[in-house]
């Protein structure tokens, strides 16, 4: 039914002829596992290139927006964190898989003569793939791709000569923001892709000119006699190979529920920062070097390194493919793998076994989650992902609070020099503590106004008095009957003698009770805590007036108040 | 003979389980790549809150006036990622009968989304994309191919202000079906 309208086609495009110039291709010596590599990398590039234009569709380059954006696309949107997983994952995926084609290219030995050419398209293909990876590491404008990639541009700006120049052409400017962003994405999506797509048609058409280098053990006539076409034979060897890298890959991304999001960059924090895991070599060999040594190793590794790769067909020239006979070249190939490979494992012990690391890593996730469940909930305020911590309830408050009242009424004995306001500030079990013990250093003790004689009392009077101050905050809970009787013990006992507690009264001995801790109350004492209802010439605390907007002076209010009830 | 018979049999095996392997790699992206390019269909990406929104001092709408179009300024605009306040999402044209009732119709041509003007030769409103009319209460006049009448918006006077609650509604059809 279809061979009408195949045919159809054949008549007008000769699909058949190219199909079959594409795919009739002898294997000399038969198909192989170990020529699985390069599909196995084309079906990644595809992947990479599928999902990257589908993060394409949410993504925002923008300082201000490029987090936001992801953390979107990744929470929100259907299969968004499956679809990132795979793009991130994947990456490492191409990383891992070109390392094993080299290995088996290195040891088939062909890279040699006539192929010396294919190895240097695929050495630089190599440079691309750590260039998109550089790139790519960026875009999320997260706390880790924000500080990784400022020590990467960093190290360029140590370069001799032009390297301040260096730096600000890949940042894009003095320092990072929008147009770093849309450098780094123009780069990723654009530049590298176009890059990497010429290369590898170009890999693809040198290979099939040149095939593969076969087995080295076997000799002309039984390769001739295993030789077996690519299609169906090789082809089946390579879709297996694709099947089993991309099962693990989706293992890998349902296991780790796709690839991390950290919280938005912030210039502002400080953030032990790491890179991805196939650049930990340089980051950890960095560490052993400082100075001049520290630019040289940064610049001179990767230099000597490509450099070796790209010199090895020049270097081994003999004709032999056989391993045994190579064996000093392919023994300085091992060598580097494995001090790039002890590098990394040192880096990842050393970050396991750092007490101060592990608690940063634990405070960047914490950080990571409150900021993306703020995201989800809120949306993001367009000043940048990490105004997104703004809108968590109460924040302004306890910022002001914490730049402006903490020095004095948080913190160590000693550094405090009023009564502490914690959680659980004017709580029931606040007042009864401050009742038994006013001079107490949590208490007035750093003040002048440590003078009050503790109340003694037991029993149902006391637990009246506590009730009476209480009542005054205009809490919702608060025992009617139990305050009327606080009224007559305060105005029979001592309380009296020097306290009055109807807002109203000024200049007594001690501050008047009425009202205490109320949000109209806690407004007038921040602007005026001098005032004679309170501590009149004792007060110590500077006034606020003209400090604070109202609506900041609300927000602060809003903290004070709700502290009554909140945790510790 | 029979070695080549094996052999096809072989063959035969690989292609079709190179199609089929494939085929359920391809599947298997495909999928969540549909859900996730399908995400904005039927979902809320850009809301304006349903709370009543400030435009005006009541007193600056002079009763028996032309109308006049006044911009519908939001706090908490959600459009996908972004949270943004003082968002102007739309305009809406406003005016005051004799007897002080103060009416609000959103500029949105109920045709196809245009912005629509008021005419001060004609008295009315018209849409200057393909011609729409509709009188000062609203009601569409003849000719034109708008299949409505303009959309109200709610108003409500507190403490001297004129507040709307700004909605959108789906173009081109008779009746009035909010968004």
């Amino acid at each position: 039914m279809l061979k009408p309208i195949a045919d159809w086609f054949d008549a007008r495009t000769g699909y058949r002829a190219s199909l079959a110039a594409a795919l009739d291709e002898d294997v000399l010596g038969g198909a192989r596992f170990a020529y699985v590599f390069g599909s196995v990398l084309t079906f990644l590039l595809v992947l990479q290139m599928t999902t990257g234009v589908f993060l394409a569709m949410y993504y925002s380059p923008s300082a201000t927006d490029a987090w936001a954006s992801v953390a979107f696309l990744n929470d929100q949107v259907s299969a968004g964190w499956f679809i990132r997983g795979l793009h991130s994952h994947g990456a490492s995926a191409m990383v891992i898989v070109s390392g094993l084609h080299l290995f088996q290219v290195a040891l088939f030995g062909a890279y040699k003569k006539p192929r010396e050419l294919n190895w240097i398209v695929g050495v630089l293909m190599l440079g691309l793939l750590l260039a998109f990876a550089l790139t790519g590491y960026l875009l999320p404008w997260d706390q880790t791709g924000y500080w990784a990639t400022q020590v990467a541009t960093g190290i360029a700006g140590t370069a001799p000569l032009a390297g301040q120049q260096v730096q600000e052409a890949m940042q894009a400017g003095n320092g990072y923001g929008n147009l770093t962003i849309t450098r780094f994405f123009a780069l990723h999506v654009f530049v590298l892709p176009a890059l990497m797509i010429g290369l590898t048609a170009l890999h693809i058409a040198l290979f099939r000119k040149h095939h593969q280098t076969p087995p080295w053990w076997l000799d002309e006539k039984e390769l001739r006699r295993r030789t077996q076409p690519f299609w169906p034979d090789q082809m089946f060897k390579d879709i297996l190979a694709m099947a089993f890298v991309f099962a693990a890959l989706i293992i890998v991304n349902f296991q780790t529920h796709g690839a991390s999001l950290d919280a938005p960059a912030d210039p502002s924090t400080a953030f032990d920062a790491r890179p991805e895991w196939y650049f930990r070599p340089l980051f950890q060999g960095l560490k052993y070097f400082q100075g001049i040594l520290e630019v040289i190793v940064a610049l001179g590794a990767p230099v000597v390194v490509g450099g070796a790769l790209l010199a090895l067909p020049f270097v081994d020239r003999g004709p032999s493919n056989n391993p045994k006979k190579r064996l000093p070249y392919l023994a300085v190939l091992a060598l580097g793998f494995a001090v790039a490979a002890g590098l990394t494992m040192v880096s990842y012990l050393e970050d396991r076994s750092s007490e101060e690391f592990q608690e940063a890593h634990a405070v960047a996730e914490a950080s990571s989650e409150k900021a993306r469940a703020l995201a989800k909930k809120y949306g993001v305020p367009p000043q940048g992902g990490a105004a997104v911590f703004t809108l968590e309830p109460g924040y302004l408050g306890k910022n002001l609070f914490e730049r402006d009242c903490a020095g004095c009424h948080a913190g160590k004995v000693g550094d405090r020099k009023g009564p502490e306001i914690i959680a659980g500030f004017n709580s029931r079990l606040y007042i009864s503590a401050l009742l038994r013990n006013p001079s107490a250093n949590r208490f007035f003790g750093p003040t002048k106004m440590d003078v009050m004689k503790p109340v003694t009392v037991q029993g149902e009077e006391f637990e009246a008095l506590v009730e009476l101050v209480y009542a005054q905050t205009g809490a919702d809970d608060v025992d009617t009957s139990l305050v009327a009787k606080g009224q007559e013990f305060f105005d029979e006992g001592s309380c009296s003698d020097c306290h009055s507690i109807d807002w109203e009264t000024e200049e007594d001995v001690g501050p008047n009770l009425g009202r205490r801790g109320d949000p109209g109350m806690l407004r007038e004492f921040i602007l005026n805590p001098g005032h004679l209802r309170w501590y009149g010439e004792k007060n110590e605390m500077p006034s606020s007036r003209g400090k604070y907007s109202d609506a900041e002076l609300d927000e602060l209010i809003g903290y004070l108040v709700g502290l009554r009830t909140a945790q510790k | 003979m029979a070695e080549k018979n094996t052999d096809e049999t072989r063959r035969r095996f690989m292609k079709l389980a190179t199609f089929g392997i494939g085929g359920i790699m391809g599947a298997v992206t495909a999928i969540p790549l549909v859900r996730y390019f399908l995400h904005p269909v039927g979902s809320p990406v850009v809301t304006t809150p349903n709370t009543p929104i400030d435009i005006a001092a009541a007193s600056d709408i002079v009763a028996g006036a032309a109308p006049v179009r006044l911009p519908i300024v939001a706090n908490g605009v959600r459009d996908a990622w972004n949270r943004a306040d003082n968002v102007a999402v739309g305009s809406c044209w406003v005016s005051k009968s004799a007897a002080g009732e103060i009416t609000a119709f959103t500029s949105v041509c109920p045709h196809l989304g245009c912005s629509v003007a008021y005419s001060d030769k004609s008295e009315d409103f018209r849409c200057p994309c393909h011609n729409s009319a509709f009188a000062l209460d609203g009601e569409k006049k003849d000719g034109g191919p708008a299949k409505r009448g303009l959309d109200p918006l709610k108003v409500t006077v507190e403490d001297g202000r004129v507040k709307v609650v700004y909605q959108r509604f789906r173009n081109d059809i008779s009746e009035r079906e909010p968004v």
